[in-house]
């Protein structure tokens, strides 16, 4: 076995869990589902029965969901989770937010991406979706949505950002 | 951690067949094994609450007409049929039985059973047993492998999703919508040490101040103050409780827009 870690660029980019999200550079998206007869979204993406008690309906529709929402609340994680999370190491904090697709009525978990903490966020604040590496095996790297400040000008926050 | 809390209930009244909402039922005797890290079996702690509660009511188990257990998954197969695990260790005796699986809502659904029982006119005094343990550290999904179609699994593995990031949730939300602070949720702590003073059973038998509490305990008053389970829940609730990854928003209704 070698010592050496594989680079980067001769992983396996892999999503974290399948078909959840868009893996697309520029502009991910989250994937549920909606009911063809009441409208209601669900996330993660099921088949099967609608959850709004009013319907009847039997069956869900894949559905693209908006990309940017608001923080409905937020949190940080400063203790590892316990496995199945795959943990850095060492465990770095990390932020999670909960934030609302107006147009879906769905409020959606997600990491933040890295490098900021709960002091960077406040409820209300506009956040975009993006993906980044969660973690890495010896073939793989597992990707994963994460929710990020959303900014009106050029390129995307990226992890841990160090320009003024 | 363990414990076992179990109460004994009979209906007060006439004897009747048939549903009687209106009959009167009362606790005739409450037992409690002592909250702490004891490390033995959760049927241990049942029994010692169990012999407690039917001493305190002046009843003989051979008496009972119903056994209510309650007990978590993390327990095993014994966990699963906690009623019959509770009245094999007191001795068959015939008794009807029901286990109840609620995760922290268990014990309250028990004792909802054996209310019904009663009201039913299906029995007169009733048992209703308790107990459990919980494993060091955050509760993890319980099972092992990967199950990737379970909801539990995937909270954990994609996103790290403790059961506290729930709580904190709605915590950070009330503190930037309503100005609610850390203080306050100190408060929680001081005002349960307080209580935990005059209970030998209590877990912590220290009175605490505001002073006294570090940021890490203003982090568990803010979970023990924010038990979902026993919260009123609203239809769109269950989502969080699925991938818990997302909750349907109380106030948007679901238009049929075009995502993008």
């Amino acid at each position: 076995m070698s010592e050496t870690p594989p680079s980067a660029s001769t992983l396996n980019r892999v999503p974290i869990i399948d078909g959840w999200f868009t893996d697309d550079d520029d502009a991910p998206q989250l994937i549920g589902a909606t009911c063809p007869l009441c409208g209601t979204y669900v996330f993660p993406p099921r088949n099967g029965d609608c959850p709004n008690p009013a319907c009847d309906s039997a069956t869900l529709e894949p559905a693209l969901l908006s990309r940017r929402g608001r923080i409905w609340s937020y949190t940080e994680n400063r203790y590892t989770p316990p496995p199945p999370y795959v943990p850095t190491d060492p465990f770095e904090p990390y932020a999670l937010a909960a934030v609302e697709l107006a147009a879906e009525g769905l409020v959606v978990l997600g990491k933040v991406a890295k490098g900021l903490l709960a002091k960077d966020l406040l409820v209300g604040m506009e956040m975009q979706l993006e993906v980044e590496v969660s973690h890495r095996d010896a073939e793989h790297e597992y990707m994963v949505y994460v929710w990020a400040p959303a900014s009106p000008a050029s390129s995307p926050t990226q992890a841990n950002g160090a320009t003024a | 951690m363990g414990t076992g809390i179990t109460g004994l209930i009979t209906d007060t009244g006439e004897r009747s067949n048939g549903m009687n909402a209106d009959k009167d039922i009362a606790i005739l005797g409450v037992g409690m094994h002592p909250w702490g890290k004891w490390g033995r079996d959760f049927t241990e702690y049942g029994m010692v609450a169990a012999r407690a509660a039917l001493a305190d009511a002046n009843i003989q188990w051979k008496d009972i007409q119903y056994v209510a257990g309650a007990d978590t998954i993390r327990n095993g197969y014994p966990g699963f049929i906690a009623g019959a695990t509770f009245a094999q260790k007191l001795g068959w005796s015939g008794v009807r039985i029901s286990s109840s699986y609620a995760a922290c809502a268990s014990g309250a659904q028990a004792l909802d059973s054996a209310r019904a029982q009663i009201l039913a006119g299906f029995c007169d005094v009733a048992l209703v047993i308790g107990a459990d343990t919980t494993p060091k550290g955050f509760f993890a999904p319980v099972g092992g492998g990967d199950r990737k179609a379970d909801p539990d699994w995937q909270r954990f593995h994609v996103l790290g999703a403790t059961n506290p990031v729930y709580f904190a949730l709605f915590a950070r939300r009330r503190m930037d919508m309503y100005g609610a602070t850390a203080e306050d949720f100190a408060q929680v702590k001081v005002k349960n040490s307080r209580h935990g003073l005059h209970n030998p059973n209590a877990r912590f038998k220290k009175e605490s101040t505001i002073e006294d509490v570090p940021l890490s305990a203003i982090r568990c008053a803010c979970s023990t103050s924010a038990r979902r389970a026993t919260a009123p829940r609203r239809w769109w609730s269950a989502a969080w409780s699925s991938p818990a990854s997302i909750v349907r928003s109380p106030r948007t209704a679901a238009p049929r827009a075009s995502a993008g």
